[in-house]
């Protein structure tokens, strides 16, 4: 198997209102990479386009927008973790040897048909993503005395963090108070506990280490990818309420692949769509022990959502797993700026969809 | 059908409001409301009702068994 980096990358601002149609949300960043990233149109040899967008062709009509004419055009859909889900395919084609580059796009507009669920009935009237976080936090809460306060510092960090990342959707700390006193949407889950909905684009290129060595002095390695498919239900996602199976066995299959332990890790991107995901993530993936997540909170061995998470940056469903990668690639070459963890070697991606109902972690190093 | 409550947990969500809970009944789990607070994980209940509401979602309720 070939090794394959990334090689450049590139978000937009994400925003709640974006004037810019889907298809030109998507060309953002892409353009950003074909001005800064010394590779020209016709070194793409595929184009992954992640969005939950019903509309047709539309990873074909991408790269016609963009002026490229690659070998492999597919958009890839699987919720929240979409976006992982097109760099993993990404890392195949090359790693296969099929093609020698790949440009991963994740666009995603608020209003995206494709954001919702129907499907899955189990859930019965109780259809929000919020009623089954309100479900794993009350197990958690129950069985290891989680509390309300450390899920909100969860909060508080990432909406921290997100106040030194200008393409951030919230720009501004808020308190442990603001955050204990905001909205009760389903016990324990509080307004400020949830991320939100919005619009935003990033993109990612990832190339053959041959085209690497042509493209840039610092390329950032893709060392290990876990995926795991429980079911498309939250009925059937997890047996245990306090623990997401698919991150724990994707999490398994990256650490193997990449060789790497989790006391390695120095950065990571964790799937914070609720808070309580964040500190089930930290048992999941082996950075603190089962029912320990709760006390993690704060933790200074690991730097954890610098760009602000999902609760900080906002949720554009389909873009947020490339905009992980997009994160940890940036800190992994030192170009993170004000955000920049410092002497960061090995970095981590963990992005979920639905429940948890399916999930993919990536390890990167420099 | 009798089924065991998993968890259960309140919703303050506009038109969502109320008391639900997942249950497995025949090894299927299923989330729905309950008219009552007096719930304790691991007792059995029972579906008192199921059908598709008028937004065209499904729905169930549960009372104790």
């Amino acid at each position: 198997m070939r090794r394959v980096a990334i090689s450049s990358w590139a978000t937009s601002k994400f925003v709640k209102d974006s004037k810019l149609s889907l298809f030109e949300l998507a060309c953002e960043p892409c353009v950003e990479i074909l001005k800064d990233g010394n590779v020209s149109r016709k070194d793409i040899d595929a184009v992954m386009f992640s969005s939950c967008t019903t509309e047709q062709y539309s990873s074909t009509i991408v790269s016609e927008m963009l002026g490229m004419r690659p070998k492999v055009s597919h958009r890839i859909d699987n919720l929240c973790n979409s976006g992982t889900n097109a760099v993993a395919s990404a890392f195949s084609l090359i790693a296969s040897g099929l093609c020698d580059s790949a440009l991963v796009v994740g666009a995603e507009k608020t209003d995206s048909s494709g954001n919702k669920l129907l499907w899955d009935i189990t859930r019965g009237s109780f259809m929000f993503p919020v009623h089954w976080a309100a479900i794993f936090a009350k197990a958690h809460m129950r069985k290891y005395g989680t509390t309300e306060e450390q899920m909100a510092m969860v909060s508080v960090k990432n909406h921290r963090n997100a106040s030194k990342n200008p393409k951030a959707l919230f720009d501004k700390p808020v308190s442990l108070k603001e955050v204990m006193d905001s909205k009760k949407i389903a016990d324990p889950v509080k307004l400020l506990d949830c991320s939100a909905p919005c619009d935003g684009a990033s993109a990612v290129l990832l190339v053959s280490e041959e085209k690497a060595k042509k493209l840039t002095d610092s390329p950032v390695w893709i060392k290990g990818i876990g995926q795991q498919t429980n079911s498309a239900s939250f009925a059937n996602a997890t047996a245990d309420l306090t623990t997401i199976e698919s991150a724990k066995l994707a999490a398994r299959d990256a650490f193997k692949m990449a060789q790497v332990m989790p006391s390695q890790v120095d950065v990571a991107e964790l799937h914070d769509a609720f808070t309580i995901l964040e500190i089930l993530a930290y048992e999941d993936l082996g950075f603190a022990k089962k029912g320990e997540g709760g006390k993690f909170v704060g933790q200074k061995e690991i730097a954890i959502n610098p760009r602000g998470g999902i609760i900080g940056c906002g949720h554009p469903v389909g873009t947020t797993g490339v905009a992980q990668v997009a994160e940890i690639a940036s800190q992994l070459a030192g170009a993170a700026e004000k955000r920049q963890v410092k002497n960061c070697k090995t970095g981590l991606v963990h992005n979920l969809a639905a429940a948890g109902s399916s999930a993919t972690v990536i390890i990167m190093g420099a | 059908m009798i089924g065991t409550l998993l968890e259960f947990t309140s919703s303050h969500i506009k038109d969502k409001q109320g008391i639900f809970g997942i249950v497995e009944m025949s090894g299927i789990k299923i989330v729905g409301s309950f008219d009552s607070m007096q719930l304790k994980e691991g007792m059995k209940v029972k579906m008192s009702e199921c059908g598709v509401g008028p937004d065209g979602t499904a729905f169930y309720r549960f009372v104790k068994a």
